[in-house]
């Protein structure tokens, strides 16, 4: 089996690595995400000949960094609100974010923050995208809960 | 600074993930080509911003690692390939292997030496990070599954469990695993695996929307595309699959509950059942008729909710019992024999108690002592191969779980993070 064509592992890596990047915030803040994209990536180049074979390497990938980086139960670190210039945004958002568990986190972040499809939050996760939409609906609880945000009723 | 509102909960989250986005994509620019990437030592023409001197300097330094590895193997392989040796490289990623055994019970003084199950429970896991975990059938403590990387096993798409075996993910691909604790590569992996627990033979894996039958040991038994907008549930026990039916449900972007179904793939037939928070999970048992237990809809979010229905699949009637004190939350299983649902109430603080549905009597039991500290608004419960007992964990940070007599009330605690998926095999 030949070797991929010339620049396709740059190409993979132009596509993957601000995906890979912008998954890994919620969980690993904004330094410690681009450590664990270049982890995933450096196993990309490691196993490329099986990575490029997958049907979901940005999903596997991004397991794989998680795993190599993970100092679990270490919260990450997210910019205040007014440290990135929004001093209107509600400032107790991040403390409530920070509460949610990773996965949820990573769900209501990449839906309501990143502005990805489900399917795109599936295939980074690894899951369902009915799996996705459970990590919303209960993120978003947990912050209508602990924000107290007032009913649309 | 103005009222929270749900409304500005939401703008305040697009605006403040794209300001930290914008941030995240200046660290996480692309690499550019380095020599000896596999990809030919393709400089990046646009001089990306990443490249800078002092910006990345750990890939780099990761890459340039790899890439001498990479150059000395291939160097290797190539000196190898001329002397006429069987080339190594770019094998394909196993999809069927012979079964492999369990990994040797560690010498340990610090846990308990008698098997913590005495009816022949076995009982496997998947950490969130980690190799499945197996416990019982000569192991006095968890014992690592030989799967793979231990970094590429995965947490979350659970375990589904037919008589005397499980299936689970993890690297890339369908492993079952049988009471004894031998694991044998079965399938092509794919977001979750599900089965019908009275099955002897045959498991189903989720993949791009196709569900594929596996027919033990490995061969395909058939493929149906999911119903267009219908998906599996998204969080109950892996039982989801009854007399060749299968339970889906309609995720709805603007509501946390969903419609759910069952479908038969033979005909095509999608009947609606209802709309639901979760599905706790399904069974055939005690009596041959398939049944589906479940949670919601008109759920609060900080109490749960209030009605937990047993619907009947073959006349579709619906039983329905009340939350008997704060509401249902998530997580929950049939006994093994049908008979019985185990799954939780809470309420605020997110701090839940077992409780046992009857499914004869449709009457809801808490269980004494049982309150735990439920992680993501979930807890895990699955019972003992004789129905008395629940093994049960509240997720998050906790690092025990608990065993309860169902009956008796006695309880004991095993020194194990059993968390995220739980299954015990029949």
């Amino acid at each position: 089996m030949a070797r991929g064509g010339e620049g396709e592992f740059d190409r993979f890596v132009r596509d993957a690595s601000p995906r890979l990047c912008r998954a890994y915030v919620p969980v690993r803040g904004v330094e410690g995400a681009a450590d664990a994209a270049a982890e995933a990536l450096a196993y990309a180049f490691e196993h490329w000949d099986r990575v490029r074979s997958m049907a979901n390497p940005v999903g596997y990938l991004y397991r794989v960094g998680q795993s190599r980086t993970r100092p679990r139960k270490v919260p990450p670190a997210l910019p205040a609100p007014s440290a990135v210039g929004l001093p209107d945004v509600e400032p107790a958002l991040v403390p409530a974010l920070l509460e949610l568990p990773d996965t949820q986190r990573t769900a209501v972040w990449l839906v309501h923050a990143c502005g990805w499809t489900y399917a795109e939050v599936a295939e980074a996760m690894a899951t369902s995208t009915s799996m996705v939409g459970n990590h919303v609906s209960r993120g978003l609880a947990r912050l209508r809960e602990l924000l107290e945000v007032e009913s649309r009723a | 600074m103005p009222e929270l509102t749900e409304d500005r909960l939401i703008e305040d989250l697009r605006r403040y993930g794209a300001a930290v986005d914008e941030a995240a994509a200046r660290f996480g620019t692309p690499v550019t080509a380095y020599p000896g990437s596999p990809s030919g030592d393709v400089p990046d023409p646009g001089g990306s911003p990443a490249a800078a001197p002092g910006r990345r300097r750990r890939p780099l330094v990761l890459v340039a690692v790899a890439a001498a590895l990479v150059l000395v193997v291939a160097t290797v392989v190539l000196v190898r390939r001329e002397e006429g040796s069987s080339p190594v490289v770019d094998t394909p990623p196993t999809l069927v292997a012979p079964g492999r055994t369990k990994g040797t019970i560690p010498a340990a003084d610090d846990v308990p030496t008698a098997s913590p199950f005495g009816d022949g429970t076995v009982l496997m896991w998947l950490p969130y990070t980690g190799l499945p975990q197996y416990l019982g059938q000569g192991a006095d403590r968890p014992v690592s599954l030989d799967v793979g990387p231990a970094e590429l096993a995965g947490c979350c798409n659970g375990i589904a469990a037919i008589n005397m075996m499980a299936g689970f993910i993890a690297d890339g691909t369908l492993h079952t695993v049988d009471r004894t604790g031998v694991v044998v590569d079965t399938g092509l992996a794919g977001e979750q695996v599900v089965a019908n627990r009275g099955d002897a033979d045959a498991f189903y894996v989720l993949r791009s929307r196709e569900l594929t039958r596996y027919l033990l040991p490995g061969s395909v038994d058939g493929t149906w595309t999911l119903p267009d907008g219908w998906d599996l549930p998204s969080h109950s026990s892996t039982s989801q699959v009854l007399d060749g039916r299968v339970i889906l449900e309609r995720s709805d972007r603007s509501s946390p509950d969903h419609e759910i179904a069952v479908w038969t793939p033979a005909t095509g037939d999608v009947r609606p059942i209802g709309r639901a928070r979760w599905v706790v999970g399904a069974t055939t048992y005690p009596d041959g008729s398939p049944k589906v237990a479940w949670v919601g809809p008109d759920c609060s979010d900080g109490d749960g909710c209030g009605l937990l229905t047993v619907t009947d699949l073959d006349s579709m009637e619906n039983r329905v019992a009340l939350a008997p004190t704060a509401g249902f939350i998530g997580g929950g299983a049939f006994s093994s024999d049908g008979r019985s649902v185990a799954l939780f109430v809470g309420g605020p603080g997110q701090v839940a108690d077992l409780v046992v549905l009857d499914v004869a009597t449709m009457e809801v039991r808490v269980l004494p002592g049982t309150t735990v500290t439920i992680g993501e608004w979930f807890g895990s419960a699955t019972w003992t191969l004789d129905g008395r007992s629940v093994i049960y964990h509240g997720g998050g940070e906790q690092t025990e779980t608990h065993v309860v007599d169902v009956t008796t009330g006695v309880q004991r605690t095993l020194p194990w993070d059993v968390t995220y998926s739980m299954a015990t095999i029949p």
